[in-house]
C-alpha cells in the first residue's frame, strides 16, 4: 500500500503515508529500547493512515450533521468522542490553546503600533502648522509666478515701444 | 515560576512531529470530505500522535506478555484484536 519507492509513475494516492521515520521516533520517545521489526514500523504506518481517514470521516460526519461546511476543531473533538477516543481529547485541547496563545501574541509583535511619544491631540495640531506652512510657501510661489509673469510682459511691451519709436523718427526725417 | 510554566508551554510546542501537509493531503484522499480548517488539521495530527503512543504502549504490553525481544507485526495484531478501541483496524489488512 504504501511503497517506500516511487518511480515517476506510481500513482499519488499510494505515496500519500505518514513518514515512517517521525512515526517511528514517536515510538521510540514512548519506550525505552525498544526494537521494532521493519513489518511492524510498515504496520504501524498503515494503521496512522487508517486512524486519519477513519478520524476525518467520523469529523465529517459530525460537519455535516452541523449543517456547516468547513470542519472545525470541535468536530474533531466530537469526533473523537464517537469513536471512543476521549482520551485524546485533553492532550489535543490543551497543545492546541496553548499554540493559538503563542500565535496571537506573535501577532501582537508583528502588527503592534510603535509607541508614539506625541498624543493624538499633539501629532493633529503638528499636522495643522505643517498644513499651514505648505499653504503659505505655496502662495508665495504664485504671487511670484505672478510677479515675474508682469515683469516679462512690460518687458516685451517696452521692447516693442521703442522699436515703433525708431521707425517713426526714421518718418519725419 | 515562570520558568516552570515556559517549559510546561515549551514542551507543548514542541507541539507536532508529523508533517501538517502531509496529514492534510491523506484527509483529501477521501472525495466525500469537505473542507478543512488548518486548526482542524493540526488537531487532529495531535491526535494522531496520541494514537501512536497509545498503540504503542498497547503493543509493547503484548510484547512483554510473550517475552519477545523485538516488537513485531503480530503483537500490534493482538492489541487490534483485544481493545475495542481498535475495532475500525480491523479487516483493514490481510
Amino acid at each position: 500500500m504504501c511503497s517506500p519507492n516511487n518511480g515517476g509513475s506510481a500513482s499519488e494516492e499510494d505515496d500519500k503515508c505518514v513518514p515512517r521515520a517521525a512515526v517511528y521516533k514517536m515510538i521510540k520517545d514512548c519506550t525505552r529500547q525498544i526494537r521494532v521489526s521493519g513489518e511492524a514500523k510498515e504496520f504501524f504506518v498503515q494503521c496512522c493512515n487508517e486512524f486519519i481517514h477513519t478520524l476525518a470521516l467520523q469529523a465529517n460526519t459530525v460537519c455535516e450533521q452541523q449543517a456547516k461546511k468547513l470542519i472545525h476543531p470541535d468536530h474533531i473533538v466530537t469526533a473523537l468522542d464517537n469513536l471512543g477516543f476521549n482520551s485524546y481529547k485533553a492532550n489535543c485541547l490543551n497543545a492546541m490553546e496553548t499554540a493559538q496563545e503563542e500565535m496571537a501574541q506573535k501577532r501582537k509583535k508583528l502588527h503592534g503600533k510603535p509607541a508614539s511619544i506625541y498624543t493624538q491631540e499633539e501629532l493633529r495640531r503638528q499636522q495643522e502648522i505643517l498644513f499651514e506652512q505648505a499653504r503659505e510657501e505655496l502662495q508665495q510661489l504664485e504671487e511670484n509666478d505672478w510677479a515675474q509673469t508682469q515683469e516679462l510682459s512690460k518687458e516685451v511691451l517696452r521692447k516693442k515701444m521703442e522699436a515703433s519709436r525708431t521707425d517713426d523718427d526714421n518718418y519725419d526725417d | 515560576m515562570t520558568s516552570s510554566n515556559d517549559q510546561i508551554k515549551s514542551t507543548s510546542i514542541r507541539s507536532y512531529q508529523l508533517p501538517l501537509t502531509k496529514v492534510k493531503s491523506i484527509i483529501k484522499l477521501d472525495n466525500n470530505t469537505r473542507m478543512i480548517s488548518q486548526d482542524s488539521v493540526y488537531i487532529l495530527t495531535l491526535a494522531t500522535e496520541e494514537f501512536i503512543r497509545m498503540l504503542t504502549r498497547d503493543a509493547h504490553n503484548s510484547m512483554k506478555q510473550c517475552a519477545s525481544k523485538r516488537l513485531d507485526r503480530l503483537h500490534i495484531f493482538s492489541s487490534i484484536n483485544t481493545n475495542p478501541l481498535y475495532e475500525f483496524l480491523d479487516g483493514s489488512f490481510d
